[in-house]
């Protein structure tokens, strides 16, 4: 490709850069709306995940602190100790796993950044 | 959910999975297609998955409490331990490549992952029935 090839090339898409520009305006500035309300979900996303798990870390280790602490006292109720725990631990994390799938999804899917 | 020993969290377990066929039947019917079907049998996996991890580090504990002389009864309890602590990871992993990398339907994914909430309502319902005969 010989020199003055390219710089037609070039000054072909320079031309092209600058007239694309105020065609493309309206557009972005629609967008930026939308941009700001993906960016605003996707922090409230991050910020509920991690005060679902803080929270849901705080119930789960108290009834596991009593759990043992149950255990410890009476070894011979054991097992129905361990049927309980093990179902209020699962509830309790089903809450942390919905507030997890919806932060996944505002993070990755985002609905409203959907034109 | 094999091999529980409670048999009330086998009965949950059970219950579960017939809420997982029900709503897969559901999505089906509403015309969700593959898609609310894949959300669905995701939810299931998620709710399994926590599930599992929460019983092998609910029994690492116990089997540590109650050995006789305060040591380890075998590799198995770290090893639940260990599933228990990185569930967590095990599940977003799962999420993602299931929700964003296969297109499983969000919403029928949330439906899925309640299987176990309402197993255990439903579980609550007939031990009230049984508590009032």
């Amino acid at each position: 490709m010989s020199k003055r090839s390219v710089l037609t090339t070039l000054f072909l898409f320079l031309v092209l850069g600058l007239v694309s520009s105020p065609a493309f305006a309206q557009e972005a500035a629609a967008s930026g709306a939308t941009s700001d309300l993906v960016k605003w979900s996707i922090i409230t996303g991050g910020f509920a995940l991690g005060l679902a798990a803080g929270i849901a870390a705080i119930g789960q280790g108290m009834s596991v602190s009593k759990a043992t602490e149950a255990i410890a006292r009476n070894p011979s109720a054991a097992g129905e100790i361990r049927g309980v725990l093990i179902l209020g631990l699962v509830l309790i994390e089903s809450l942390v796993i919905y507030v997890l799938l919806i932060s996944l999804i505002l993070f990755f899917i985002q609905p409203f950044g959907a034109q | 959910m094999a091999g529980e020993t409670d048999a009330q969290l086998r009965r949950i377990g059970r219950s579960a999975i017939v809420v997982v066929v029900c709503a897969t039947g559901g999505a089906l019917l509403s015309g969700a297609g593959v898609r609310g079907v894949l959300g669905v049998l995701t939810g299931g996996l998620i709710a399994t998955v926590s599930y599992r991890g929460i019983r092998s580090g609910v029994d690492g504990l116990v089997g540590r409490l109650i050995a006789s002389n305060g040591t380890s009864p075998s590799g198995s309890g770290s090893w639940g331990l260990v599933k228990y602590v990185t569930r967590f990871a095990i599940l977003g992993g799962i999420a993602y490549v299931m929700m964003v990398r296969l297109r499983a339907h969000p919403g029928w994914t949330l439906v899925g992952t309640s299987s176990i909430v309402v197993a255990a309502a439903l579980e609550a319902v007939r031990s009230l029935g049984r508590a009032r005969r």
